[in-house]
């Protein structure tokens, strides 16, 4: 049955994968985040630059799903044999899937954040730290799927 | 890139002179000033509660005030007025303009006033357009809706719910059975409500409500004297007239608007006052004399004691603080380039007085992870222009100009790692070299300049593995510099053997890292082509003794523990047990460098993901194939991606220098040193005081 789906095929849903989990996880994510960055603004609404740094954090998985939906792009090519195709597949599978899940803790961890902006701006700068640190397994997500990308061409 | 030294400072005179003498000292901007409780009986404090409770009102007063005032008469602005410097202010101008406080103060509250007749205006409107609202269906009416009866009928006014005509109605009356005649006129219907008149004879007005009310007739709740229309015209008179008052008080609101300096100035005149009451309340008193105390940083005593004394009659004594027992606050001093980094440290935390003030040490790997985050050197050339610009337009005060310079010394990295990597918005240049047209960009028809003549090192999309590699390395000598600072931090206190088993082994282990990672990650990514096969031959040739620096790194860490303990004179079990503790630092030194050398590897995700999302945008923005849409939507596109990245960039570089990098020696948790000062937003004193 692979057969006749052929590789493209298989590698495009590969792509698609990706960009569809951490794109969902992050519009979550920044959506769930800019709740609770509103909620700060009504108080004051100078604080807006912090928040946003904060609400702008979950979506970088987004990006990175992106990424890595492109870089299949561009190694994509008509004849590609069903073993390239699920490659590549199974390539996009660690950005599509911790970038989904580390997105929506992102979230989690950086709306807290922004009690904190609100309560003790000073301390901003350490709780965008906190929300940066869930971020390294998107990152190194992103570094296998690379890594895993350029071992199937 | 020092901490300044701090001197205890002590001044004591007469208390006449208190207050000009703490204005002196809120103008020197030198003094932290401390609360301290006297020992002895004689002295008192001077409670200064209740002032700066009453400058507390007055400043939310004004603050209200200008607020409502940039509401209808906005301010023009924008990120470089932004960085517009102060208006001086002499100190005979700031008495003169001190002087009309109060009738600035009045004006203000005439301010306050009127916008809240606006706030009551517009919740009468809501309130009278749910009025409105409810008489709307009631509107075809021709008979007040409290109408009864005439001389020989009795007349029902009323809703039902639903949609009704008159045939339903009287067909549901005409179900009930009842013995009366009936008329009824539908004056509206929507798909909630009918309105209805119901008509019969005055003697079969019982059974006919009664009827009425079991098929769901309800009399209106607020019937009306007049027509409906009358009161509708009435309520949309009101909502006339309340628009009117909030136009009318907008108006005279815009008015004040030529005061708006006065009121901006007034806000800082009450902090002013408000720091200096909280100041006066943390010096003691006797009833001739008062102390306050402070710290101050040593370059400062010499010009504030010689001032003082000239001016007033005062002791003065100055004296080394107590570090172990005090609470002593950190300044720092930096020279342009390590001052940008002060805003970072400081959202970290301030550096105790045993750190290295890590502000000038981390500002080359700072720029230079920026950099290469951004990696596009047409962002970093957009960013300095704006830099620039302001910088030209300005005359930049301190703190502004920090923020300038940081911003600049971003873009300058930006713009290096951007022409190393050949980034310039994205591949903005292949387009230009074919008009724009995307079929020649895919086929790579004209080579643009740069991509022909090879302007650039290598490129990260073609070379993922090297790109990856190099942002290890980056991370690595990153790492080791602050290992460096620990080490060197340890050998400033004396503590040599520890700095030789517990920093030490650690340099060791990084530079060790460098070729295995070489060759078990890269498998010589960096051999393929010219530009990058000098780093490989390095690492070739200086791959075993970094080899036997990595075991030697890892045989010391192991060993480290047994050797303190010896140099304690511990007791032999434990000595012995050095060695259980030896194990697990090796363990924690194994791992814990292998995570922070991965975590740099957000230098390649940030990285590729500002040209990968600026190419796709070139690409989008060709697909019209018109230059002139290229150009809007390009604009568009790339302003969008900046900002992102920016951001990013920005949270991931301070992620790597406060998570990676001050872990390795930073302690933090200092005191910072917050001088009484002049707190003010919209002027500055000139110098010559």
């Amino acid at each position: 049955m692979l057969q006749s789906i052929g590789g493209l095929t298989i590698a495009i849903f590969g792509a698609a994968f990706a960009a569809i989990l951490s794109g969902m996880g992050s519009s979550k994510g920044v959506g769930i985040v800019g709740q609770a960055a509103a909620g700060v603004i009504t108080e004051d609404p100078s604080k807006f630059g912090k928040v946003l740094i904060l609400q702008i954090l979950p979506g970088t998985q987004g990006l990175y799903g992106f990424l890595a939906a492109f870089l299949i792009m561009n190694n994509m090519s008509p004849d590609m044999t069903v073993m390239q195709g699920l490659g590549y597949f199974a390539a996009g599978l660690p950005i599509a899937v911790t970038g989904f899940y580390s997105a929506l803790w992102q979230a989690r961890v950086a709306a807290s954040g922004c009690s904190v902006v609100a309560k003790n701006p000073d301390q901003s700068g350490k709780a965008i730290i906190f929300a940066a640190m869930v971020e390294t397994y998107a990152v190194l997500a992103l570094l296998i799927t690379i890594l895993l990308i350029g071992k199937v061409a | 890139m020092a901490i300044l030294k701090m001197k205890r400072i002590e001044i004591l005179a007469m208390l006449s002179d208190s207050k000009s003498i703490v204005d002196l000292v809120q103008q020197s901007q030198a003094v932290h000033v401390i609360d301290y409780t006297e020992e002895s009986n004689n002295f008192y404090k001077f409670s200064t509660g209740a002032a700066v409770g009453q400058f507390d009102k007055f400043y939310n007063v004004t603050v209200s005030a200008r607020e409502i005032l940039n509401r209808y008469v906005p301010v023009k602005g924008g990120l470089i007025a932004s960085f517009a410097p102060r208006p001086d202010l002499s100190v005979s101008d700031f008495h003169k303009k001190a002087q009309a406080a109060d009738e600035i103060l009045s004006k203000c509250y005439g301010i306050n006033a009127l916008y809240k007749e606006i706030q009551d205006c517009r919740v009468e409107i809501v309130r009278v357009e749910t009025a409105l609202e409810q008489m709307r269906p009631w509107e075809n009416l021709d008979i007040p809706s409290s109408f009864k009866e005439t001389a020989s009928t009795a007349v029902f006014v009323g809703s039902m719910e639903g949609t009704l005509d008159r045939e339903a109605i009287l067909s549901k009356i005409a179900e009930l059975g009842g013995d009366f005649d009936l008329d009824v006129k539908v004056t509206y219907s929507d798909k909630n409500l009918t309105c209805l008149v119901a008509i019969c004879h005055k003697d079969d007005a019982k059974d006919v409500e009664q009827a009425l009310r079991t098929i769901g007739y309800v009399a209106p709740s607020d019937p009306t004297k007049h027509e409906p229309k009358v009161r509708i015209a009435r309520l949309e008179k009101e909502i006339e007239k309340c628009n009117e008052k909030i136009a009318e008080n907008e108006e005279k609101i815009k008015t004040y608007a030529e005061f708006r300096d006065d009121i901006a100035f007034l806000e800082d005149y009450f902090v002013l006052r408000m720091d200096k009451y909280k100041a006066l309340d943390k010096i003691s008193m006797s009833n001739n004399i008062f102390v306050l105390r402070g710290y101050i940083p040593e370059p400062e005593v010499e010009p504030l004691q010689t001032k003082l004394e000239k001016l007033f009659d005062v002791a003065i004594s100055v004296s080394d603080p107590d570090f172990e027992n005090e609470d002593v606050p950190v300044a720092l001093e930096n020279g342009t380039i390590g001052r940008t980094m002060e805003p970072i440290t400081e959202m970290y935390g301030t550096p105790t007085h045993d750190d290295v003030d890590p502000n000038t040490v981390m500002t080359w790997f700072y720029y230079l992870l920026f950099g290469f985050m951004l990696g596009d050197a047409g962002y970093g050339v957009i960013m300095l222009i704006v830099c620039l610009i302001v910088m030209f337009k300005y005359r930049l005060e301190p703190h502004k100009a920090k923020t300038v310079h940081y911003a600049l010394l971003c873009s300058i990295g930006t713009i290096v790692w951007g022409a190393l990597f050949n980034g310039w918005f994205g591949d903005l240049p292949m387009y230009i070299a074919n008009g724009f047209n995307l079929e020649g960009v895919m086929n790579r028809t004209n080579l643009d300049f740069i991509s022909a003549n090879h302007l650039y090192w290598f490129l990260p999309l073609e070379h993922t593995t090297r790109f990856l590699l190099f942002a290890f390395f980056i991370g690595i000598l990153h790492l080791g510099l602050g290992v460096a600072v620990s080490l060197y931090n340890k050998l400033r206190h004396k503590q040599i053997l520890e700095a030789l088993v517990q920093d030490f082994p650690n340099l060791l282990i990084l530079a060790g890292v460098i070729p295995l990672i070489n060759s078990q990650l890269g498998a010589g990514a960096f051999s393929e082509n010219p530009p990058t096969k000098f780093i490989d031959d390095i690492i070739t040739v200086a791959s075993k003794p970094l080899y036997i620096c990595l075991i030697a790194g890892f045989a010391l860490v192991f060993v480290g523990p047994v050797i303190l303990a010896i140099k304690d004179k511990k007791p032999f079990l434990k000595i012995l047990g050095g060695f259980a503790s030896g194990a697990n630092d090796f363990y924690g030194a194994a791992s814990g460098y292998i995570g922070d050398i991965l975590s740099y590897a957000r230098l390649l995700a940030l990285g590729l993901c500002t040209g990968v999302i600026a190419s796709v945008i070139n690409q989008l923005a060709a697909m019209p194939g018109n230059p002139i849409l290229f150009v809007i939507f390009a604009i568009f596109g790339h302003t969008i991606n900046l900002g992102i990245n920016l951001i990013g960039t920005y949270v991931h570089t301070n992620r790597l220098q406060y998570v990676e990098f001050f872990s390795k020696f930073y302690e933090s948790g200092g005191l910072p040193f917050k001088p009484l000062n002049v707190k003010t937003k919209s002027f500055k004193f000139k110098e010559e005081i």
